[in-house]
């Protein structure tokens, strides 16, 4: 108990977060076992594994040190985060680092390291909106006028902001923003009035893409790739890949290490590693192992949220559960050919600093609810300042869903 | 007004979602391993994990001497991709390659070259082929040089290996070795292909990353199991004589092509299959295997089946007189001469074969053959001679005897057939009866292949087939013997008798294409055994279309082929072997019974005469027998010697000798 004296917050929810990040070595184990083969003598497998590692204490850290703050506070500082996030995405929108024809990245000065702000805003921008939708007093948020500055622009300016490079996110943080708003008691006529709005500027987007020439290779990007989904022609080499991947996995697997796609099938560290794994370790093993992982890694979040002493931490609970779930279910989703190929990652999973870092940060606001649904006490004296009244409901059984108010 | 309840409805319902898109997912996860499954798995096998074929290495052959004649060597096809190469680098260090590749290669200058790859590159070429086959150290050397040494990537340089059959022997019994070829292997190297070849192995292998594939398992499918070496009955030594022999006489009787065969009396092995086609400059070389291939009216050298038939018969013997009047016979409208004007008058069968009288040898088939040729044609479909010898190297000519009644045959066909015309065979076809008759009537196949090796250890003796246990009667037999022994003593071929070893043959002078009355083309040739009385091997030497004018007969053309090939594998000393041309013979020692006489002449205390010329190996063994001491240099026969000739000799005196 010693040892977990210092790790507060829902203990199962711990213990998934460590199973998936035990569970994240297992391909990358894998891809330094072809090693001799293919990178003539360097170390390139045992490089990942290493940064992997070195992402995976440093996303502990991050766990660790966000859960020690109280929520309210984390909402509090999701504001000026957000501020800088912004900043950070419009940054990279102008000088990003290129990477398969898509500037997603900025460089972190003097470092080789790359950081992509989308992912930091898929975390900060839910946050920003759940604890911004609940400080508006119910009574303007009628007034479309009142609310505009302070939530549809945030996230039409990050949507705008993200969607040249990486549309897929764009749409998917529309999405989340969405249902936070919703959720938060957002009139829904006015989260229609947003998606009206993110659409025309869309449908004004691509006819600006089309005017101005040598920007057209996203949107052919695009369009194939819908396109091959849903029409009849052949199905893009990666698809049939992972496809052929997944078939090959059978119920238990080859066995570690043992994936023959995974080196022609593209991004299969990132976009395509539930193929590697189900090929690997199986549909028991691998497939139905993972996705369960991440289902319970999103109930738990729904019962740390329906646990949650305050509007505002059940709110952030769910929306950082979403976050991580529309990503992995996303990533899946692709991997089985249920829907186009995105660039979505798979949280904890796939390689890559900034997904591993950002991932980590929203387990650590949920975590940071969870330490706080310990005892009446410590709640009254972090609870919300804004909504005092609120207080009783989150000691209560949630069971009463009919006692919300309608918006 | 928000509360918790509004938050949790919807979250749960958001929750609920996302659990069925799950669901959704796991769905599909079983419709594609179990659905799509077999069909995935079987193309994902097909693109992914091949069984990838372990070539065998190709057997060896050997000469029965124990001279390697083919074997496989890597070699290296070079090309360029001068688009990969960095624009600065190639036209810092263009020049310096295009210098480099001209040294190496030649073929261009390097200005040329210097042209030619910046025109590549210009172009977008980037397979542009700089040098094919080339050995391992050329390959060395270009890979050092500036801009290739940077490798593929950077620096262009392709690099693909491939196999190449070598005969390190060169050009000698080229059409005989053969070559191995994608579908039309020919000589040894077809005939024994199931053989050589080997059986490829599998191993199963997987792709991985850069089109490279990895070996699934650490043991092959199949074990490749690389061919067997073959020895062949071919001498190199006696090749070497045939191969020179032949192509002399062809020179010098600007001949088309000619072929010259020597085999083992008893066991049907060649020992020598030389084969020399003309060019249009006029050299030769190993153009087709007429040997076995090219099946001619035999002419003269037939006569042999024609006076078997009629000594086995009981129609002859060789005493048996014939009228040859004055050496022409009229056939209906047709005439036969004999080679004499005003012809031989009346000799005996002995005598009409040893001149070579075609009237004779027709009269006598026509007097005793004229009512019944069938029974004629069935001695020669007794003996064997309708049928190929089945020799296991492709492209055998099919031998041609007409049939009474059937197809061409006219009141001609039988006396053409008497001094073979109208009649068609290949050279070793014709050889195998003479043989046959050097053999004492055994036929035995011609054979190629003496054993087959690995790893230098004889796994398989090639036995000698027998054609025809007795082709004739022991009587018969040496009385043909001594018919082709006369030839040479008395007959046409007086001009290669030779005291110190007995031959035996006949000629042929066989006018070729004579019914379209062209210019003269003849066929002379030769066949025959030596020795004579304890008949060893059996040669056959064909002139095919020799120049008219500097002679055509069989005897003048052919037979002194015979006899130096002969000679020259009786002869005592080892001849210098393999050398591209025949030493010139101005003051050599042709002769066995000169070199004797010469090296019984030289004993200490008498002067010594002229060494030039003589085999080294015999003079060595005398001159050492004779207690001196002897510095030897190079091998052949002696171009130089000290002390000169003419020195008085003393024993323990230092003789030194430049062979070559």
């Amino acid at each position: 108990m010693n040892l977990f004296a210092h790790f507060k917050g829902d203990k199962a929810l711990w213990t998934i977060i460590l199973l998936l990040m035990v569970f994240s070595l297992l391909p990358l184990y894998s891809a330094s076992s072809n090693l001799a083969y293919w990178s003539g003598g360097s170390l390139g497998g045992l490089r990942m594994l290493g940064k992997h590692l070195l992402f995976l204490a440093a996303g502990l850290g991050i766990i660790y040190f966000v859960h020690r703050i109280p929520y309210a506070q984390l909402g509090n500082g999701s504001v000026p985060i957000f501020i800088i996030v912004g900043g950070l995405l419009f940054y990279t929108l102008l000088f990003g680092v290129n990477i398969s024809n898509a500037a997603r990245w900025v460089q972190i000065p003097n470092t080789s390291f790359t950081f992509q702000p989308s992912a930091l805003a898929y975390v900060v921008l839910p946050l920003y909106l759940a604890r911004s939708v609940l400080r508006i007093k119910p009574e303007r948020r009628r007034s479309f006028r009142r609310s505009f500055w302070k939530l549809i622009v945030p996230v039409l300016a990050t949507m705008a902001l993200i969607a040249p490079s990486n549309l897929s996110t764009a749409l998917l943080i529309g999405v989340l923003s969405m249902g936070v708003l919703i959720m938060g008691g957002y009139p829904i006529k006015f989260v229609l009035a947003l998606l009206g709005i993110a659409v025309a500027a869309f449908g004004l987007y691509l006819l600006l893409i089309m005017a101005v020439p040598g920007t057209q290779n996203r949107l052919a990007t695009w369009e194939a790739r819908v396109s091959q989904h849903f029409g009849d022609g052949p199905e893009p080499y990666q698809v049939k890949k992972a496809k052929l991947a997944i078939a090959q996995g059978g119920l238990l697997g080859k066995g570690p290490g043992k994936s023959a796609h995974k080196n022609f099938l593209p991004q299969s560290q990132s976009d395509f590693i539930y193929a590697v794994i189900i090929e690997e370790y199986g549909i028991l093993f691998g497939g139905l192992l993972l996705i369960g992982l991440y289902l319970m890694l999103l109930i738990r979040c729904a019962v740390i949220a329906s646990n949650a002493p305050t509007p505002f931490g059940t709110l952030a609970a769910f929306a950082m559960g979403f976050v991580l779930a529309i990503q992995a279910f996303v990533n899946l989703a692709v991997a089985v050919n249920l829907i186009p190929v995105t660039g979505q990652t798979l949280p904890l999973l796939s390689a890559g600093g900034s997904s591993i870092l950002t991932t980590c940060l929203a387990l650590g606001v949920v975590l940071s609810v969870s330490r706080q649904i310990a005892g009446p006490e410590t709640i009254t004296e972090e609870a919300d300042a804004e909504a005092p009244s609120d207080t009783a409901f989150g000691q209560m059984s949630p069971s009463q869903p009919e006692n919300a108010p309608t918006p | 007004m928000t509360d918790q309840g509004h938050i949790l409805k919807y979250g749960y319902t958001f929750t609920v979602l996302f659990i069925l898109v799950a669901l959704a997912i796991v769905a599909q996860l079983f419709v594609i391993q179990f659905g799509e499954g077999p069909q995935l798995r079987k193309q994902s096998e097909r693109e992914v994990i091949r069984e990838i074929p372990i070539e065998a290495e190709r057997g060896n052959i050997y000469s029965s001497d124990g001279q390697l004649l083919a074997t496989t060597m890597p070699v290296y096809d070079v090309h360029f991709d001068p688009v990969t190469v960095p624009f600065e680098t190639f036209a810092n260090e263009l020049p310096a390659l295009a210098k480099g590749l001209a040294q190496e290669l030649g073929l261009y200058r390097a200005a040329r070259w210097e042209k030619k790859l910046q025109e590549a590159r210009n172009q977008g070429q980037r397979y542009y082929p700089i040098a094919e086959q080339v050995s391992y150290q050329k390959l060395q050397r270009l890979r050092h040089l500036p801009i290739f040494e940077n490798g593929q990537f950077k620096g262009g340089f392709i690099v693909e290996q491939k196999h190449y059959r070598k005969m390190p022997l060169g050009k000698i019994a080229e059409r005989t070795i053969g070559r191995d070829r994608p579908h039309l292997s020919t000589g040894l190297e077809g005939a024994f292909e199931r053989i050589l070849e080997g059986r490829n192995g599998l191993r199963l292998k997987q792709k991985v990353k850069g089109g490279h594939w990895k070996p699934i398992t650490d043991h092959y499918e199949v074990e490749p199991r690389n061919g067997l070496d073959l020895v062949s009955t071919l001498d190199t030594r006696m090749q070497d004589v045939a191969h020179h022999e032949l192509l002399r006489a062809l020179e010098r009787y600007e001949a088309d092509h000619g072929t010259a065969v020597v085999m083992d009396v008893q066991t049907g092995a060649i020992k020598a299959l030389a084969n020399l086609g003309r060019t249009e400059e006029g050299t030769y070389y190993e153009k087709r295997n007429y040997a076995i291939w090219e099946s001619t009216e035999p002419g003269s050298t037939f006569k042999l089946a024609s006076v078997l038939a009629l000594l086995e018969d009981g129609f002859a013997d060789t005493s048996t007189r014939v009228n040859t009047g004055n050496g022409h016979l009229r056939i209906y409208n047709a005439n036969i001469y004999d080679s004499r004007p005003g012809g031989y008058g009346e000799i005996s069968l002995a005598d009409a074969f040893a001149y070579s009288s075609n009237v004779g040898i027709v009269k006598l088939i026509n007097q005793h053959y004229g009512d019944q040729p069938r029974k004629f044609v069935d001695r020669l479909y007794n003996l064997g001679l309708h049928h190929k010898l089945g020799l296991p190297i492709r492209g055998e000519g099919q031998p041609f005897i007409p049939t009474p009644g059937q197809g061409k045959w006219s009141g001609l066909s039988l006396p053409w057939m008497a001094f073979g015309y109208q009649v068609s065979f290949t050279p070793l076809q014709i050889l195998s009866l003479y043989n046959a008759v050097a053999n004492d009537g055994q036929m035995v196949k011609p054979r190629l292949l003496e054993a087959t090796r690995r790893h230098g250890r004889t796994l398989e003796e090639k036995n000698t087939q027998v054609l025809q246990a007795s082709i004739c009667s022991r009587r018969t037999c040496e009385a043909l013997q001594a018919l082709l022994r006369r030839v040479v003593t008395h007959g046409t071929a007086q001009n290669i008798n030779s005291p110190q070893l007995p031959l035996a043959g006949k000629t042929g002078t066989c006018e070729l294409n004579y019914w379209k009355g062209a210019e003269h083309q003849y066929q002379a040739s030769f066949v025959g055994y030596f020795p004579a009385d304890k008949p060893r091997y059996s040669c056959i030497v064909v002139i095919n279309s020799p120049n008219y004018h500097r002679g055509y007969y069989g005897s003048a053309v052919a037979a002194p082929v015979f006899r130096n090939i002969a000679e020259n594998i009786f002869a005592a000393a080892p001849k210098p072997l393999l050398t591209e041309k025949p030493l010139a013979r101005k003051d050599t020692f042709g002769r066995q019974a000169d070199i004797k006489a010469t090296l019984r002449a030289l004993r200490p205390g008498k002067p010594l005469p002229s060494l030039k010329g003589l085999p080294g190996a015999a003079l060595l063994s005398r001159l050492e027998n004779l207690g001196f001491q002897v510095k030897i240099n190079g091998n052949g026969r002696v171009n130089w010697h000290y002390p000169p000739a003419g020195t008085v000799l003393t024993t323990k005196q230092l003789i030194e000798l430049k062979l070559g």
